[in-house]
This record gives C-alpha cells, structure tokens and sequence, in this order.
C-alpha cells in the first residue's frame, strides 16, 4: 500500500494538485444518463429492429461473419445441427459440441436432435469440473448473446455462473444465438445497456471469426480463436 | 467628384475591375531569405503579378530571415531575436504577403508561441500574424483573384508543401489559380502532399532519408506524366530541383509567382 | 534495451532502406492504412468527435490520481490485485516474485510494448521461466530474435519465404509460403502453449475506473486466451492508459481501431477485472494489474509533454509518416517506434541519448493530422529540439551539439544587420565560383555542404538579391498597365 500512496503522491506532485481537496467522483466524472438511449430502445419498433438486421447482416460481410435467420427455434436447431453435420473437427477426431447453459439453448433440443448421430454435447454448468476439458475437446462452441450491434458486427457476451468465456473461444467453430430483440442500433446503445447490469463480471466483444494479416498484411481466418463464426438471428418463437 | 480607385481585377477581363473611394491595400513584400539570395526572379515574377492587379507595393529594405531555421532547430532565443526584428521592420505594414508557406507559418503559428511568456509581445506577434499572408492566399481569398490572365503553355503538377497544406490550410488556391492559367494543364500527382525530405537542416543532417523521401516525390512527379512542377515554397522547389538536377531529369520546377506572371501583358 | 547513438540510427535507418521487402510492405501499409484514417477522420459524421474526445482525455488525465484510484477500488472490490511500479525494475521485481511463488513454468503473453519497455520478458528468461509470445508478429520475431517493428504489425519487415524459413527451421514443418498454412502451423503450435501456460501476461489498451475493467483488442483471439485459459493473467498497464468512464472509454475504442486498421471494431474487446467467480470453468484464479509509471510522471508534470499521454498507441501516425515509410521501426531503437517513438522514447529514456528521434524528423506535420487524439506531435518534437539546443535542467538534458549552437549564434548576428547580411552572401556568391558546373548548378561539395550535395545539386546564390532587383526595378520604372486613380482615366 505504501507503492500506492507514493505512486499516487508523485501523480499530485506531477499535477500540482498535492494536498488539495478534491470534488467528489460523481462531480468530476457524472454518470451517463442512460434515459434517452433506454427510452429509445423500449420503444423501438420490430420494423426498425429489421432495417437493424439487414444492416448487421451487410456489415457482418467484410468481418466474415456468417448471419443466418430463423423465424423459429425448430429453424434454429435445424440451423445448427446442420453446421455440426456439415464441419469436420479441427484438433482431435471426436466430434463434440459444447453448449452455454442458457434457457434458450435448452429450447432448442439440440441433444435429442443430436442422438442418433456420432455428436456428443455438453452443457457448461457452473462448478462442473469437466467443462475445461469438453471446451478444449469441442470443435463447436453454442452461445447466446446478451446483445448485437448492428453498426460493427458485433456480439456482446457477458461472464455469469454457467456462461464461460471459453465456449466461444476455444472451439473452432462459434455459433452465437441471438433473439432479435436484443440487437441495437450501435456501441453507445450496448453500453447503456451494459451500464444497467449490477455485479459485472468480465465481458468480451465479439465481432466475426479470429483472424490476422501479420504474414505480408495477408488476412487469414482462425489466428487462435475461432476459425469461424455463426450468428443464427432468432426471428420468431 | 471625389478620386475612385481601382481595385484587383483580372488583367484581361476589365469588366470586373472595381472602383472605390479607398484606395487598394498596399501589400508589404515580405521576401524570404531564400528567396531574396537564391531565387530573385521569384520576388519579381510576384511584383510583375501585383503590378498588374494595380496594388500598392512596398519593400521594408531592411529585412533578413524570419528565424524558422532557428526555431525548427531548437535554437528559439536566436528565433526570438529574429521574430522581435521582424516585428519591428513590418511593424507598420497593412498587409504583409510572402511567397512561401512555411514562412507564413512562422510567423502566423510560431511567433506567438516564441514569446509565450511575454504578453506584450505575445500580443504583437499574433497582431502581425493576422497581418500576414501567404501569395496564393492573399489572391484567392482576400483579393478574390483567381484568373489573373496567365499564359504558360505547361502540363504542370502541383506540389502540396507541408506548412502551407497543413498548418495553414491552404490546398486550394493555388489550384484554382493555376486552372485559370491559359495554356496550362494541371494535372494532379499521387500523394501530392506528401513532404518531399526538405525539412531544413533535416536535409543536411539526415540526407539518406531526405533523399529517399525526395526520391518518392519525384516518382510521383515523373509517373504525373507532367513537364512543370509548381510548388509554392522555394524550400521544397530547391531541393526537388536539386535532385532531379543531379538525376538529369529535364522537368521544370517553378514557383507558382513564375508562372502567373507569365504572358497575359496583351 | 540497446543504448542507441547517432550511428546506430543512421545505420538502422539505412538498413530500413535497404530493405526491399520492408519497403514494399511500408509502402502498402501506409498507402491503405495512413490515408484510410485521414478519409476516416474526414468523413466522421460528428467532425468535432476528435477534439472532443481530447479534450475529456486531457480532463481525466488531470484527476489521473482520482481515476486510478477509483479503478483501483473497483478491482479490489472484485478480488482482483493491483500493484502500482514506479519504476521498470519494481514492475519486473513484483511479476517475477508472484511467477515463483506460484511456480509459473511457462508465460504466454499478448502483445504489449510496455512488456519490452520494461524488459520483462529476460526478466522472467534469465530466471528460467519460459516466455512465449502469442501474438502473431511478435511470436515471429520473437523465433527470429529480432524485434518488432511497427506497433501494429510487428513483423512487417519480414517477407513470407523469410517466415516459411524460419517456421521450417523452428516448428519442424516442411516449408511452405502460403500465409494460411504458415498461419494454421502457428495457431497449432501456440494453442498447445495457450492451454497449458500457467500465467497470461498482457497490456493494457485503455482500463476504464467506473467499471473497474481493463480492456485489451485483438484480432486473433490470443489476448482472450491469455487472459482466459492460465491460472494468473497479470496485465501491465502504464499509469495513463485509462479511461474514467465506460463512455469514454468507448469514444476512445472506436477510435483506436479505426486508427490503428480502419475498423469499427476489432475482433475482440476483452473487459477484465478480476479473477473468475466461484464455479466458473475458465478466467484467471488470480488477476494481477500492474500500474506502471517509469518516467510517465514526469511527462505529466510538465506541460509542454502532458499531451503526449492522451496517446492510445493505435499506430495510425506510423501508417502516415514519410520518415517512418522509408526507414522502418528498427531504426528507433524502442518499442514506440515511428512519429510517437520519436517523442517518448527520448521523455520516457533519455533525450540526450536519442536526440536522433527529436532530429530526425522533417517536421511536416502529417502525423498530427492522423493522429485520433489530435496529439501536436510535431509542437513536441520541436520542443524536444528547443532542450537539446540549451540544455534542460529539470530533463537533464545537456546542450547536445556545441558546433551547431555556434553556427545559430553566428546566424542570428547575420541576419541581425541587413548590412551584414548581405557582406556574408558577397563573400558566399565569390566562394561558390570554383564549384559551379557548366548547367549552373553547384555539385559535390565538401564540409557542410556535403550533406545536402551528396544528392542533389544546389542552386547557386543568385547574382544579385531581390533587394537589389527591387532598387532596379523602380529605377527603371514598373509598368502599371490599366491602372487607374480616377473615374475619368478608367475607360470602359
């Protein structure tokens, strides 16, 4: 703690502020006021929710990014199981999926549509010990998204009890679901939105497969994260 | 009745000459040591221009250096001195119009930052820099002049420099001067103002690099397909001549006065 | 770090050069990435969104005490550490005692500049812990002991036979010099070192103090993995890379991946801020942020330099600098390379021992148009020059060239008389006879003027100046064509 004080001692030095009392935080730095941006989005209109999705399905182009829209979740589950069928495993032979513990992915019924064939799944619940290893064993990885942002391509996925980081990461493949409703305009809307959630934990933004140009600024899909990336939009019911 | 004035007008377009009570602005000459020791014929192709526009010259005789190659090398007490003596001999001038940007920028931006912890001479200093003005500039925006009725058959490219484009703002006039030139053919090259490796005694010290740089210039000057290169900074026109001299290349380089004090006398 | 001298950053500079791979990938780079982002700034819809944004980062760098302090809170209140470095070697010291306490055999790292500021990697090295880059460039060149070169792109001065031969030759996998096999063979061999590692060491690219959060991009994914997958992520951050809050936090995002590769977003923008939750499969058992100042104080204090750390070091001003495109990062001798190496690598190590970077540079202002947070870097660097011509006290800088400060001296008495001014150009004009070829240009010259004649030719002094045209030119009378005092002279 000693570090610290001097640390921050040599800032007010450097500052020349040393000694001073200073305004409290919420004056300096006053919260957003995220009203505006909520009312917005209460009272956005499903036709303006479609002109949001027919731009994150053009800006999800360049990114690689493969959008894809179910007007059900039967559509959905058909969706997916087809990308399992149709993807061969990347590391390893075993052709394993591994699922966020998420209400909506157990909608979906994925495991009994999966039985019968050589696909195995696993559910991330919290405090199973096994679920690093089905991760790093998986060659899909199924999450839900909190939100979308049309204008970037972008997912944001938030750490909670059951959602780990690494079911959309490790696995080479990442198929994010995503309920309409729950896609916004731009980043200042999805942070508004992150501002309302008490107790945050890590969170990451997601926008299309890894990639990298570092060999001769030549783009390459699948650095170490994802090789590729799905996000089945949820129309309907 | 009371004398009317003339004022700025293209030569060769009479009709829109205009006619005041007050008389026209007499422009202060401020002729850059360059130009005043290496390029004289630049200083009297912009005479020949303001002659011709029917504006009041003057020439404070006295005048040297504006002290930039001090203050882009760090050496800002001999800056000051220059900047004080500068302030002195242009003390009285209305407007003051210099052939080259970098200069203009001095004065305009530097100055004031030279004697930032002496308010009166602050205040000085941003008083002359409202005062003084770039060629082109003082053409196009305060004269109004775009066609000063030049002739000067050439396929020209234009050469941004760096203090001129930058840090005054100044990209268009000259272009639209030069479209107005009879006979002339402007023709853009790629990454026209991309600094050509002057950069003052960058260019003695580090020449490797000055030349690299000046060498992509001349790549794009080449590649323009243009015979003429214009530029409005002596600085930079020496040392793209300088090289394309040693390369034995045969394309011209010019001072845009040079060019708009071209034909047009008919 | 290797001391650097005048020589070496001419040499460098040169081998930059020479180097016809390094200049073609230069060339590309800044002709897609440097322009991108002036076309960028051009066309934002909100054209005041730059100066804006500068203006908060210059508010909260003015409470950084307050901020750090609220970040700090906000982590601890998580069960995350933090530890504040004032120096290099408290930083090194702090990582390395928790590497050994916690037996920490392997680190994979994200890319972070601050991580080869302070030297950690021989750190932990020379005490046998083995130190993986993960990044795709810098593990690149970390196998090829060479250095990045580019904040961006740390590899850009190497060719793709170049990589295949080296990938040959250090991951045993025949050659090849296909970009994607070359890509897979490495996601293959760092995968294996990402899951296994038992500390993530990364950067920092802004933390935000209302969240309590740090926030790293990437492309590859392989900052997620270091920050996800081994027991301890320990994130280095230096003490001004900090946002208040989440909104401006987000201001400063969307600019930095727009200058650093014209994209709205990267592909990943990771929050982090403290180890994993009970019952949580991944994410780190313990999250170390080391808050570093190493000289940063000292930039803060003075205000000529405080602009500086409004930086968020997205590399747009190397995609746009002419000095930068033709020499390349190696020449800087940092980390921090290009237009802002040039301004703190000498504030943060030495000004006198890289008066190179403050000098060589032609001042043209390109990067200051580019640069998203409107940092004035050229305003610095002339500052910087100012200290070198004088001595500085307070930097400890020491008047770095005795000869030249003479010659300005002697300048300011010539131009100080115009009497005298024009004794010396008379003594000039008779000097550069001998040396005036037959097409009127003056060739190589020795002394002071090699450096500019050893290319270019120079112009003589003309003749006569213009102030002696001038007396001619009214002694002969000018013409004044169609100039008229009254009414009745003008005619229609």
């Amino acid at each position: 703690m000693t570090e610290q004080r001097s640390f921050l001692d040599r800032i007010r030095a450097a500052l020349d502020i040393a000694g001073q009392q200073q305004p409290p935080w919420t004056e300096l730095f006053p919260p957003t006021d995220d009203r505006p941006t909520l009312h917005t989005l209460a009272s956005r209109s499903r036709a303006e929710q479609q002109t949001l999705l027919t731009q994150l399905q053009s800006n999800a182009v360049p990114l690689n990014l493969q959008v894809h829209t179910c007007g059900s979740l039967r559509e959905a589950a058909d969706c997916i199981t087809a990308l399992a069928a149709d993807n061969e495993p990347e590391f390893g032979t075993t052709r394993e999926i591994v699922l966020h513990d998420h209400p909506l992915l157990q909608d979906l019924q994925l495991e009994e549509r999966l039985s019968g064939t050589a696909i195995t799944s696993h559910w991330t619940r919290n405090g199973d010990a096994a679920v690093r290893r089905h991760t790093q064993n998986s060659y899909i990885g199924i999450t839900v998204a909190d939100w979308a942002i049309a204008d970037s391509a972008t997912i944001v996925q938030l750490t909670r009890p059951g959602r780990p980081r690494s079911t959309s990461l490790v696995p080479s493949i990442h198929i994010a679901l995503l309920p309409l409703e729950k896609l916004v305009a731009n980043l200042t809307e999805a942070y508004a939105l992150i501002r309302q959630e008490q107790n945050l934990d890590s969170m990451v933004l997601i926008s299309g497969p890894s990639k990298t140009a570092d060999i001769e600024a030549c783009m390459v899909h699948g650095a170490h994260g994802p090789r590729a990336m799905h996000l089945v939009v949820l129309t309907g019911k | 009745m009371p004398p009317l004035f003339l004022h700025a007008a293209p030569i060769n377009r009479p009709e829109l000459y205009i006619l005041s009570p007050t008389p026209p602005t007499t422009v202060t000459l401020f002729i850059q040591c360059l130009v005043d020791s290496m390029f004289p014929e630049v200083g009297e192709a912009m005479v020949r221009v303001f002659d011709r526009l029917c504006i009041p010259l003057a020439y404070p005789e006295n005048q040297t250096c504006c002290g930039q190659p001090a203050f882009n090398s760090g050496y800002r007490n001999e800056a000051a001195a220059a900047a004080r003596r500068f302030i002195e001999v242009f003390a009285d001038a209305e407007a003051i119009v210099c052939p080259s940007g970098s200069c203009v920028a001095m004065v305009r931006h530097h100055y004031p930052e030279l004697f930032a912890n002496d308010p009166v001479m602050r205040r000085r200093a941003e008083e002359i820099g409202s005062r003084t003005f770039e060629f082109t500039q003082y053409l196009v925006d305060v004269l109004g002049s775009t066609d000063l009725g030049a002739v000067f058959p050439a396929q020209a490219t234009y050469h941004d420099s760096c203090h001129l484009a930058r840090t005054l703002g100044i990209r268009e006039q000259p272009r639209q001067l030069l479209r107005h030139v009879r006979g002339l053919q402007l023709v853009e090259m790629a990454n026209a103002d991309t600094c050509c490796g002057f950069g003052g005694t960058f260019s003695v010290n580090y020449p490797d690099i000055s030349l690299a740089m000046v060498d992509d210039k001349i790549a794009n000057i080449l590649n323009s397909g243009a015979d003429t290169v214009v530029g409005c900074d002596t600085s930079c026109l020496m040392n793209i001549r300088g090289r394309l001299s040693r390369k034995k290349e045969k394309i011209r380089v010019l001072h845009i006065a040079q060019i708009l004090a071209a034909g047009g006398e008919g | 770090m290797k001391p650097a001298d005048t020589s070496s950053y001419r040499e460098a500079a040169r081998e930059g050069m020479h180097n016809a791979c390094l200049q073609q990938s230069l060339r590309s780079m800044q002709e897609r990435f440097g322009k991108g982002a002036l076309t960028l700034w051009r066309e934002l819809p909100d054209p005041e969104l730059r100066s804006r944004v500068k203006a908060r980062r210059m508010r909260t760098l003015a409470h950084l005490d307050r901020v750090l302090e609220q970040l700090t809170e906000n982590i601890r209140a998580r069960g995350g550490q933090v530890f504040f470095a004032a120096t290099a070697e408290e930083a090194n010291r702090y990582i390395l005692a928790l590497a050994q306490e916690k037996s920490v055999q392997r680190v994979v790292k994200g890319k972070s500049m601050l991580s080869a500021e302070i030297g950690i990697d021989a750190a932990l090295e020379n005490n046998g812990i083995e130190v993986v880059e993960t990044d795709l460039g810098e593990f690149i060149v970390q196998i090829a002991g060479s250095t990045a070169s580019h904040i961006i792109a740390p590899c850009i001065h190497m060719d793709r036979y170049q990589i295949g031969r080296l990938f040959a030759d250090k991951l045993n996998i025949p050659y090849t010099d296909d970009p994607p096999t070359l890509t897979q063979a490495a996601r293959t061999a760092l995968r294996e070192k990402l899951l296994t590692a038992d500390m993530g060491l990364t950067g920092c690219n802004i933390a935000c103090a209302e969240t309590g959060q740090i926030s790293l991009v990437s492309n590859e994914g392989n900052i997620r993995m270091a920050t996800t997958m081994p027991k301890l992520h320990v994130a280095l951050m230096g003490m001004e890379r900090i946002a208040a809050t989440l909104e401006e936090q987000g201001d400063l995002l969307q600019l930095l991946t727009r200058g650093a590769a014209l994209q709205k977003l990267s592909t990943y923008v990771s929050f982090v801020g403290g180890p994993r939750r009970e019952g949580d499969p991944d994410g780190p058992e313990e999250f170390h942020l080391v808050i570093i100042d190493n000289g940063r104080s000292r930039i803060l204090a003075d205000p000529e330099f405080r602009e500086v750390l409004s930086c968020i070091r997205c590399g747009a001003c190397l995609n746009i600098c002419p000095v930068y495109g033709r020499i390349g990062g190696h020449a800087y001798h940092s980390p921090y390379s290009g237009p802002i190496g040039a301004v703190v690598t000498p504030l943060l190590q030495g000004i006198n021992q890289h008066a190179d970077l403050c000098k060589g540079e032609s001042l043209c202002g390109a990067c200051r148009d580019v640069c998203p947070v409107e940092n004035d870097l050229p305003r610095m660097l002339s500052a910087l020059r100012h200290k070198l011509a004088y001595g500085d006290a307070a930097w400890q800088v020491r008047p770095h060239n005795r000869l030249e400060a003479f010659g300005f001296k002697f300048w300011q008495r010539i131009i100080g008389s115009r009497r005298l001014y024009d004794r010396v150009l008379a003594l000039f004009r008779t000097l550069q006879r001998p040396f005036i070829k037959p097409d009127g240009m003056i060739g190589p010259l020795p002394g002071l003027g090699k450096g500019w004649t050893e290319g270019r030719d120079l112009p003589p002094l003309a003749a006569s100046t213009f102030r002696e045209r001038w007396r001619e030119m009214n002694r002969a009378g000018r013409p004044q064509p169609a100039c008229a005092e009254t009414e009745e002279q003008h005619h229609d």
